[in-house]
């Protein structure tokens, strides 16, 4: 099946979804969300809601869908790579965590975090998952590090939201320790997922991610 | 008849196996074994390369025949489908070997399969269209085993697949699945040129399509 058309590749409907895609939402706190768009009998989304909490669900406020720059064939494969994150993770979930995507699945194959790693966000786990097989959408190494100073007023405010919801001392640790890292934000990736090719750098992520929020708009 | 097993198959096998202990197994000797059935199950048998013939090996061993209703796709979790099904699983294993969604027979020697096995039941499911089953079961058997620090393992299937046998859709899923593990998996480099070698003489073949999975 072609890719989806269109200077941004969005997916209209089923018909066009070749086996996995990149959704953008809005969230019920007022933040972007993302995650993927499955067209497999088993699971038909798998985002990583918050913390602990992976969801197949439909997501809310679903705002765009867009076509990977990737083959179907290997598109198929993320597809069944999700159904297995899913089946492994949906009871226990995945923290989240500013932790970078890359090369998550450690050498006994599963997707797992570990220290001193504290989780990923709903956008890392996306690249997590398409650098799992093999697929990197982003060009990390092109992301500045620390993070911008609102990336980082983000990242408090995720610590104060966790230390306000009781979630584990030891988790936010982790968390604050990360305090800095690179931030890959959703719109960036469904941006990435909207490229013409990928790794996508974080220039051109920018580019297309303020495309998207124009598009949104509308 | 009554001496054989039926159960809707199971995408995770995990499951399968979870399944499998907690029943209590039928024997199926080889007086049990219908007449028309023992040149289906041994035609199984050479297609899946076992040397010896399947029903031989069973009464060999004392060991159990598995008839799973493969289904279609979306009668994936019907309950069980009773006798009149069986039937109809053992003529297509006896008429040409499991139709479209139709038939797909495990078979158990010495209490576990072995993971190329699996492999090769998953390429059934993929050449009869149940592409998703089939991958998940790719997916899976290879994935368990890591998870199990069952390298030895996996890398022996990676030595000894030989890629001619299996989809591409196979191939490239046993790819991703190792990806992870690549760095312990010392037979995986050379898998990996024998899945581009054998890939790259199709005409519609693309550098891309195996791009990052190295």
């Amino acid at each position: 099946m072609a890719r989806a058309a269109g200077p941004l590749h969005i997916v209209h409907g089923l018909s066009d979804l070749r086996h996995a895609a990149v959704f953008l939402s809005g969230d019920i706190e007022g933040q972007m969300h993302s995650g993927f768009a499955l067209d497999t009998a088993a699971i038909s989304y798998l985002h990583l809601m918050r913390h602990l909490k992976l969801s197949s669900n439909v997501p809310p406020d679903l705002l765009l869908v867009l076509d990977p720059p990737f083959s179907d064939e290997r598109l198929e494969l993320v597809a069944t790579l999700c159904r297995r994150i899913n089946k492994l993770n949906r009871t226990d979930g995945i923290p989240y965590g500013f932790s970078c995507p890359e090369l998550r699945f450690d050498q006994s194959g599963k997707l797992r975090i570990s220290t001193p790693d504290s989780g990923l966000t709903c956008a890392s786990f996306v690249l997590a998952v398409f650098d799992s097989a093999g697929l990197p959408l982003l060009d990390y190494t092109t992301w500045a590090s620390p993070a911008s100073a609102a990336d980082q007023f983000w990242q408090d405010s995720i610590i104060n939201i966790f230390e306000q919801s009781g979630v584990d001392p030891t988790h936010i640790e982790l968390l604050k320790k990360e305090k800095g890292v690179p931030r890959f934000r959703p719109d960036q990736v469904a941006g990435a997922a909207a490229s013409e090719s990928a790794p996508v750098e974080h220039s051109r992520a920018e580019t297309l991610a303020a495309t998207l929020r124009r598009h949104i708009s509308l | 008849m009554a001496n054989i097993l039926h159960r809707n198959p199971q995408s995770s096998k995990t499951r399968h196996f979870q399944e499998i202990e907690s029943i209590t197994r039928p024997t199926l000797v080889a007086g049990d074994i219908p007449h028309g059935w023992v040149d289906g199950l041994d035609r199984f048998s050479n297609w899946i390369g076992h040397r010896k013939p399947i029903h031989q090996s069973c009464v060999d061993l004392g060991t159990h025949i598995y008839i799973w209703d493969a289904g279609k796709p979306d009668v994936e979790n019907a309950p069980y489908a009773g006798p009149a099904q069986a039937e109809d699983v053992a003529s297509g294993i006896c008429d040409g070997l499991a139709p479209p969604a139709l038939a797909a027979l495990y078979f158990e020697i010495s209490n576990r399969l072995k993971p190329e096995d699996f492999i090769r039941l998953a390429q059934l499911f993929i050449v009869n269209g149940s592409s998703e089953r089939g991958l998940d079961l790719v997916y899976d058997t290879i994935d368990d085993l890591l998870i199990a620090g069952n390298f030895n393992a996996v890398d022996t299937l990676l030595k000894k697949l030989d890629c001619a046998e299996f989809a591409q859709k196979v191939l490239l899923c046993l790819l991703t699945a190792t990806l992870g593990a690549k760095d312990v998996l010392s037979h995986r480099a050379n898998f990996f040129k024998r899945v581009e070698y054998h890939l790259s003489g199709s005409s519609s073949f693309s550098p891309k399509l195996l791009k990052g999975l190295d």
